[in-house]
C-alpha cells in the first residue's frame, strides 16, 4: 500500500502562502502529473512530499502513515531533479548504487541491481563514466537509475524534461511512461508543460497561483475544464475564445451572438445547462479540432493564415470578431485569402460565465 | 582670478603668517621653517620629539624651536625610525654606504662599532673640547673614539642593569648569587614567583646575563676583536655564569617562563601584579616602577648592583643611544654634533636618562634621587658590549644556549659548543 | 580549386587554437612580463646572483663564492630548523584548512537555516586575518603568558587544571606558534572556502538527503570532492605564505626558547640582520623559494585538471 496522501497541505514563505491547503490522493501506482504556470507552487508542493521543505500546515501521508515529521531520507521517496542532481565525482555506477548504501547487499548483488536498472534504462555501456562526459538524455536517464534502484513507494519528479531539446523530449516522455507501464510505482509528476501532462498522466491536476483548479483524466479535463483558466492552459493550440451572448425566448430557441452579429444555435444537447444565462453575456470557447471547413450552410470566414503541419494543418480565420484557430486534418488545405464555410461542433463548445470565469454547467 | 582677491589673500597670508609661523615650526617630518637655505636631515627614534608622551614632546619641540632660532637659515628634516631596531639600523648602514643616508641619526650604542667599521661616520673633533671628552665616562670614551682618537659619535645617554627587589619581601640587597638564589627561593615560599629576567630571544637576554661573565673578567672578544668566549679561561667563567642561570631554574628560584620572557614589560607586569618580589631589569624601570605601580606600592620597590660570584666581583651591561654624523659636509657635522650636545644635556635632564658625563649629575636637580647614587656607582662598574661587527651573532647565539640550557633541551658544554660553531662560521664569513 | 582551397588553408587559425586570438600576443603581453619581471624576477635573480658571492650588509663589494652556499647547507642549526619549518607548516596549513573549512561550513549551514549572527562570525573570523602578524603574536603572547596572571592558565587554574608552560617548554611553544599562526590565517581558508562551498549546486544536497545521506556521507561525497580544487588551491597559497612568514614567530617567541621555533625564514632573516651575511641570507631565501615550489607544484599535481574526469 503506498498511496500518497496530501491533506490540505500549505506552505508560507515567511508571511506569504504560496501553496494554499492542496488535497489531493495519488492512489498506489498511480501516474498524477501536476501542471501549472510558472510559479503555482507546484515545485514547492512536490518539494513538501519530499521533505525537501516544511509543511507549513496540513498533513501528508504516503501508505497511511504520515510523515510531516520524517526527513526525506526516512520518507522513502525517490526523486528525479529538473538538473539531475547527479554526483559529479562519481560514477555512472556509483551514482546509480548510492541508494543502496545502506541496504546490507554484498557487493555482487549491488553489482547486478545496478546492472539490471542499467539494462533497463539501456546505459550499460555508461556505467564506467562521469556524469560530466554523458549527454542530457542519458543523464536524464542516470538519474531515473539512481531513483529506480531504490525501488521508492513513491516516485517524484521536477520537470524532468524541461532541459532537454524538443526530440529528446519526446521520446523520453515516451520512456518515462513505458518505464511506469513495466514497473508501475506511486509518481507524482511536476512539469509546466500542458502536453506532458496530457500525454504522460492518469490523472492530471492543474494548479493555479497554489491551488488546485482541477484534477481528473486528460481527456476529462480536457473536455470538461471546470474554469476558463483550464479551459485555456490545457489544449495546444490552445481554445478558441469569443465574447458573446446568450439571446433567445423560450420557444424561439437558445442563440450564441458573436461580436460580429453571428448567431449561432444552441444544440438542444447543451441548451439545458445554459437557458439561465439567456441575456447575458457569456464567453464561448471552441478547441480548434471543432471548426471544420465544410460546404454548406454554415458561417462564411476568411483565411488570414494558414501554418501546414504535415499531419494536419492549422487554419486562422477571421471569425467571430477575432481570429479562430481551426484545426484541419484532412488532405484539402485551404488558402489564404479563401472564403471558407465553416462546421462547427457545438455539442463540444465550452460556454463561461464572465463574471466568475467559471465554465457553464460544469460539475 | 581677479587681482583684488590675491591681494586680499596675500593680505591674509602675511597677516596670519607670524601666527602659522610659531605652529609650523615643529611639524611630522621637520623642525624650522620649511623655505630654509640649509637642510639636515635626521634620524631619529620615536621617544622624544615625536614622543607619544605630550609632555615629553613639547619639551622637546620648545628645545628644538630655541636651536634652531639660534641656527638661522637651517632647517631639520626629521626621519622616524620604525620600532624595528636591527632591521632599521642595518638598513642605515646600507643607505649610507650607498650615499643615500640621513645626516645625522640615532645610532644604538651596540651598533656603533659596525657603523665605524662600515667608515660611515664623519669625525666631530672640532666640536668638542678635551675637557668635555674627558668627562665622558671611560666606557662610552672608548666606545665612541677610533684608533686614532677621532670622537665619532656623541654617546648621549647610556643605561645599566640592575637587580629590582619589593623590600618588604626582600630587605636586604642580594650582593652574590648565592645570596639571590637563596632570596629568590624564599620568595617562592611566600608564593611568589621567583626571580624574573628576560630568557628568551631578545638582545636584553644576552646584555642581562654578560654582566655574570664579565663579573668573572671574562672577555667575549679579544683584542684584535675576534671571538674568545668559548676559549682557554673564557671557556670556564662562561660556562660558570650560564651555570648560575641554568641553577637558579632548575632550584626554582626563578620561574621556567623565564625562557618566554622577552622584554622588561613582562617583569613590569609582573611587578605591577605582585607576583614577583626581584627582578632584573633596567635603569629606565624605576622610574616607570614609580609611574605604573600605586605610590605605596612603588615605595617599596628598591633597586641595587647586580649580583656577582663574589660580592666584589662586580659589572653590569650598559647601552644608549650615539648620535652619529653620516654626512661629509663640515657644516652639516657641526649642526649633527650641536643637536647631540641638546640630547646630551637637557634632553637627558628632561628624561631623567642617566648622561655618559660625570658633571652633568652635578648640573641638573633632576640627577638628585637615591636611585642615581645606586645608578652611578654602578657605572663604574660598567661594561659595554664589545664594538665588533660579529657582536650581534654573539648576541644571538647566548640567547639560543641559554633559552636551550634553561628549558633542558641541551646541557651547558654541548651549547656552548655549539654556540662557538655557530659564531665561528660567521666570523669566518665577516 | 586547387588555387584558391590553397590561401585558405594558409588562413586558417591555427589547430590548438579554441577561439580567436591575436595574431601576435607578444605585444599584448609585453607590459605585463615587465612588470612581473621587475618585481618578481629582479629580486629573485639577484638573490640567486648574491647567493653565489661573499655580499656583506656591510661591504657591498661583492667577489664570486661559493662559500656562502657551503657555509649554510653546511651549517649544524639549519637541520633542526628545517625540522621546524616543516612541523610548522604542516602544522599550521592543517590546522588552517581544517579550522577554516570548519567555520566554512557552519557558516554556510547556519546562512542556509536562516541563522543570525552569521554575517557577524564571518566579520569576526575576518578581523582576525586582518590584524598584522606582530600584533597578532603580540596578543597570543599574553594570551599564552605564563605568568601567574596569563590570560589561558589563569582560565584553566579556574577550572581546576594546571596551567600549561605554552612557551617556555621547547615543544609546546611549536604549538602555541601553530595555533596562533592558525588562529590568524584561518579566515584565509574559510572565505576561500565559503566560496567554494557556496558555489555547490545546493541540488546535489537534495538529492543526497533523499537517498538519505547522513552528515558525514555528505561531506564525504559531496562537499569534499566537489571541494578538493579550492583545498588543494589554498594548500598551495598557505603552505606558501606560511613557508614565508615569521612575523606572528618572531613577536611571540623570537625563535625560541633557544631555537626551539626558528623556522627557515627566521633564520634567513637573523643571517641577513644579526650576521649581517647578504650572501648566506640570498642562499637561505633560495632554499626557502626551492622548498616552496616544490611542495607547492606537489600540491598542485593533484589539482583537478579540466577536460579530464
Ligand atoms: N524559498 C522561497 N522563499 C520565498 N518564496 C519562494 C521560495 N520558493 C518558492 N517561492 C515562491 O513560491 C511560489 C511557488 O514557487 P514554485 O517554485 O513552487 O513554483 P513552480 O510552480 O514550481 O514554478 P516553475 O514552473 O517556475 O518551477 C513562487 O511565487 C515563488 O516565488
Ligand atoms: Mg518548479
Amino acid at each position: 500500500m503506498s498511496e500518497l496522501v496530501l491533506d490540505g497541505i500549505s506552505k508560507s514563505f515567511g508571511d506569504t502562502e504560496v501553496v494554499h491547503g492542496i488535497d489531493l490522493t495519488v492512489a498506489e501506482n498511480e501516474f498524477v502529473v501536476l501542471v501549472g504556470p510558472s510559479g503555482c507552487g507546484k515545485s514547492t508542493t512536490l518539494r513538501m512530499v519530499a521533505g525537501l521543505e516544511a509543511i507549513s500546515s496540513g498533513e501528508l501521508r504516503i501508505g497511511g502513515e504520515r510523515v510531516n515529521d520524517r526527513s526525506p531520507g526516512e520518507r522513502d521517496v525517490a526523486m528525479v531533479f529538473q538538473n539531475y542532481a547527479l554526483y559529479p565525482h562519481m560514477s555512472v555506477a556509483q551514482n546509480i548504487a548510492f541508494g543502496l548504501r545502506r541496504r546490507k547487499l554484498s557487493r555482487a548483488e549491488r553489482d547486478a541491481a545496478v546492472l539490471e536498472v542499467a539494462k533497463l534504462l539501456e546505459i550499460e555501456p555508461l556505467l564506467d563514466r562521469r556524469p560530466r562526459a554523458l549527454s542530457g538524455g542519458q543523464r536524464q536517464r542516470v538519474a531515473m537509475g539512481r531513483a529506480i534502484i531504490r525501488d521508492p513507494q513513491v516516485f517524484l519528479f521536477d520537470e524532468p524534461l524541461s532541459n532537454l531539446d524538443a526530440r529528446l523530449r519526446l521520446q523520453m516522455r515516451l520512456e518515462i511512461k513505458r518505464l511506469h507501464a513495466r514497473k508501475p510505482v506511486t509518481t507524482l509528476y511536476v512539469t509546466h508543460d500542458q502536453t506532458e501532462a496530457m500525454t504522460m498522466a492518469d490523472r492530471v491536476v492543474v494548479m493555479n497561483e497554489g491551488r488546485i483548479e482541477q484534477a481528473g483524466p486528460p481527456m476529462e479535463i480536457y473536455r470538461n475544464p471546470r474554469t476558463r483558466f483550464v479551459a485555456e492552459f490545457i489544449g495546444a493550440p490552445a481554445v478558441n475564445l469569443f465574447d458573446a451572448r446568450l439571446t433567445g425566448g423560450s420557444d424561439d430557441g437558445l442563440w450564441i451572438e458573436l461580436a460580429d452579429g453571428t448567431r449561432l444555435s444552441v444544440p438542444a444537447s447543451r441548451r439545458a445547462g445554459c437557458e439561465s444565462y439567456a441575456g447575458q453575456p457569456v464567453v464561448f470557447g471552441l478547441r480548434p479540432e471543432d471548426i471544420v471547413i465544410e460546404a454548406g450552410d454554415g458561417p462564411v470566414a476568411p483565411v488570414q493564415m494558414v501554418e501546414t503541419m504535415g499531419a494536419e494543418t492549422l487554419a486562422y480565420l477571421g471569425f467571430g470578431g477575432t481570429e479562430a484557430c481551426a484545426r484541419l486534418t484532412g488532405d484539402s488545405v485551404p488558402s489564404r485569402g479563401d472564403q471558407v464555410h465553416l462546421r462547427l461542433g457545438l455539442e463540444r463548445m465550452i460556454l463561461i460565465d464572465p463574471t466568475t470565469d467559471r465554465v457553464i454547467g460544469a460539475a | 582670478m581677479n587681482r583684488p582677491l590675491i591681494v586680499s589673500a596675500l593680505a591674509l597670508a602675511i597677516g596670519g603668517a607670524p601666527a602659522l609661523a610659531q605652529e609650523d615650526m615643529v611639524t611630522r617630518d621637520r623642525v624650522g621653517p620649511a623655505d630654509a637655505e640649509n637642510a639636515l636631515t635626521f634620524r631619529l627614534t620615536a621617544y622624544d620629539l615625536y614622543s607619544s608622551d605630550e609632555a615629553t614632546a613639547t619639551a622637546f619641540e620648545e628645545l628644538f624651536i630655541d636651536f634652531i632660532e639660534d641656527n638661522p637659515g637651517w632647517r631639520i628634516d626629521t626621519q622616524l625610525q620604525t620600532g624595528n631596531l636591527n632591521q632599521e639600523q642595518a638598513r642605515m648602514i646600507e643607505q649610507a654606504q650607498a650615499g643615500r643616508g640621513p645626516d645625522c641619526a640615532m645610532v644604538d650604542s651596540s651598533q656603533l662599532a659596525t657603523y665605524k667599521a662600515a667608515g660611515v661616520l664623519s669625525p666631530m673633533n672640532e666640536y668638542f673640547t678635551e675637557d668635555e671628552v674627558a668627562d665622558f665616562f671611560p666606557y662610552v670614551r672608548d666606545g665612541i673614539t677610533d684608533d686614532a682618537g677621532n670622537i665619532l659619535a656623541v654617546w648621549w645617554f647610556t643605561d645599566l642593569r640592575v637587580l629590582y627587589r619589593n623590600t618588604e619581601v626582600v630587605p636586604e640587597a642580594p650582593q652574590t648569587w648565592e645570596e639571590l638564589k637563596t632570596a629568590a627561593l624564599e620568595t617562592v615560599d611566600e608564593g611568589y614567583e621567583g626571580v624574573l629576567f628576560n630568557g628568551g630571544r631578545t638582545e636584553g637576554t644576552a646584555f642581562d646575563w654578560l654582566a655574570n661573565f664579565w663579573a668573572q673578567g671574562g672577555q667575549l672578544v679579544n683584542e684584535a676583536g675576534e671571538p674568545v668566549f668559548y676559549e682557554g679561561e673564557n671557556r670556564e667563567l662562561f660556562l660558570e655564569a650560564v651555570r648560575y642561570y641554568e641553577d637558579l631554574v632548575e632550584s626554582g628560584a626563578a620561574p621556567a617562563r623565564v625562557t618566554s620572557i622577552t622584554t622588561y614589560d613582562d617583569m613590569l607586569a609582573a611587578a605591577a601584579a605582585g607576583t614577583t618580589a626581584l627582578f632584573v631589569g633596567g635603569n629606565w624601570m624605576y622610574a616607570q616602577i614609580q609611574s605604573t605601580l600605586p605610590e605605596e606600592e612603588a615605595a617599596k620597590w628598591e633597586a641595587s648592583e647586580l649580583p656577582g660570584p663574589t660580592a666584589d666581583q662586580r659589572a653590569t651591561g650598559t647601552g644608549g643611544w650615539t648620535i652619529a654624523a653620516l654626512t661629509d659636509d663640515p657644516e652639516k657635522v657641526r649642526m649633527c654634533a650641536a643637536i647631540a650636545k641638546l640630547y646630551l644635556g637637557p634632553g637627558n635632564a628632561f628624561q631623567a636618562l642617566l648622561p655618559t658625563q660625570a658633571s652633568l649629575y652635578e648640573e641638573y636637580d633632576t640627577y638628585a634621587g637615591p636611585e642615581f647614587e645606586v645608578f652611578s656607582a654602578a657605572l663604574e662598574n660598567g661594561q659595554a658590549r664589545p664594538g665588533v661587527a660579529i657582536y650581534p651573532e654573539i648576541s644571538n647565539q647566548i640567547q639560543i644556549l641559554l633559552g636551550e640550557v634553561m628549558s633542558g633541551a641541551a646541557e651547558p658544554e654541548e651549547a656552548l659548543d655549539a654556540a662557538a660553531e655557530a659564531v665561528e662560521a660567521a666570523y669566518a664569513r665577516q | 580549386m586547387t588555387a584558391t582551397s590553397a590561401p585558405r588553408r594558409a588562413a586558417a587559425p591555427p589547430a590548438t587554437g579554441g577561439g580567436p586570438a591575436p595574431a601576435r600576443p607578444l605585444p599584448w603581453l609585453l607590459p605585463v612580463l615587465f612588470f612581473i619581471g621587475l618585481f618578481y624576477l629582479w629580486p629573485i635573480i639577484d638573490a640567486l646572483r648574491l647567493a653565489f658571492t661573499d655580499a656583506s650588509l656591510l661591504d657591498r663589494e661583492a667577489n664570486f663564492s661559493l662559500d656562502a652556499i657551503g657555509a649554510m647547507l653546511g651549517s649544524a642549526a639549519l637541520g633542526t630548523v628545517l625540522r621546524n619549518t616543516a612541523v610548522f607548516t604542516l602544522g599550521s596549513v592543517f590546522g588552517q584548512l581544517l579550522l577554516g573549512l570548519a567555520i566554512a561550513l557552519l557558516v554556510v549551514r547556519g546562512e542556509r537555516n536562516n541563522l543570525r549572527g552569521m554575517l557577524v562570525l564571518r566579520t569576526l573570523v575576518l578581523a582576525a586575518w586582518v590584524i598584522p602578524g606582530i600584533a597578532n603574536g603580540v596578543i597570543w603572547q599574553m594570551l599564552f603568558s605564563e605568568a601567574p596572571f596569563g590570560a589561558i592558565n589563569s582560565t584553566l587554574r579556574l577550572v581546576g587544571i594546571p596551567p600549561v608552560a605554552w612557551l617556555s617548554n621547547p615543544d609546546n611553544a611549536m604549538m602555541s606558534a601553530i595555533i596562533a599562526t592558525v588562529w590568524q590565517g584561518t579566515a584565509y581558508s574559510m572565505i576561500l572556502l565559503y566560496a567554494a562551498l557556496r558555489s555547490i549546486d545546493d541540488t546535489l544536497y537534495e538529492a543526497a538527503a533523499v537517498d538519505a545521506a547522513t552528515p558525514w556521507e555528505r561531506l564525504w561525497f559531496i562537499t569534499l570532492p566537489e571541494l578538493r580544487g579550492a583545498l588543494l588551491v589554498n594548500a598551495i597559497l598557505i603552505v606558501i605564505m606560511t613557508l614565508n612568514t615569521f612575523d606572528v614567530i618572531i613577536s611571540l617567541t623570537g625563535g625560541g626558547p633557544g631555537r626551539a621555533t626558528e623556522v627557515l625564514a627566521l633564520y634567513a632573516y637573523n643571517t641577513v640582520f644579526y650576521n649581517f651575511d647578504l650572501a648566506g641570507g640570498s642562499v637561505l631565501s633560495i632554499l626557502l623559494m626551492a622548498i616552496s615550489l616544490t611542495l607547492a607544484a606537489i600540491v598542485a599535481m593533484f589539482l583537478p585538471r579540466s577536460g579530464r574526469p
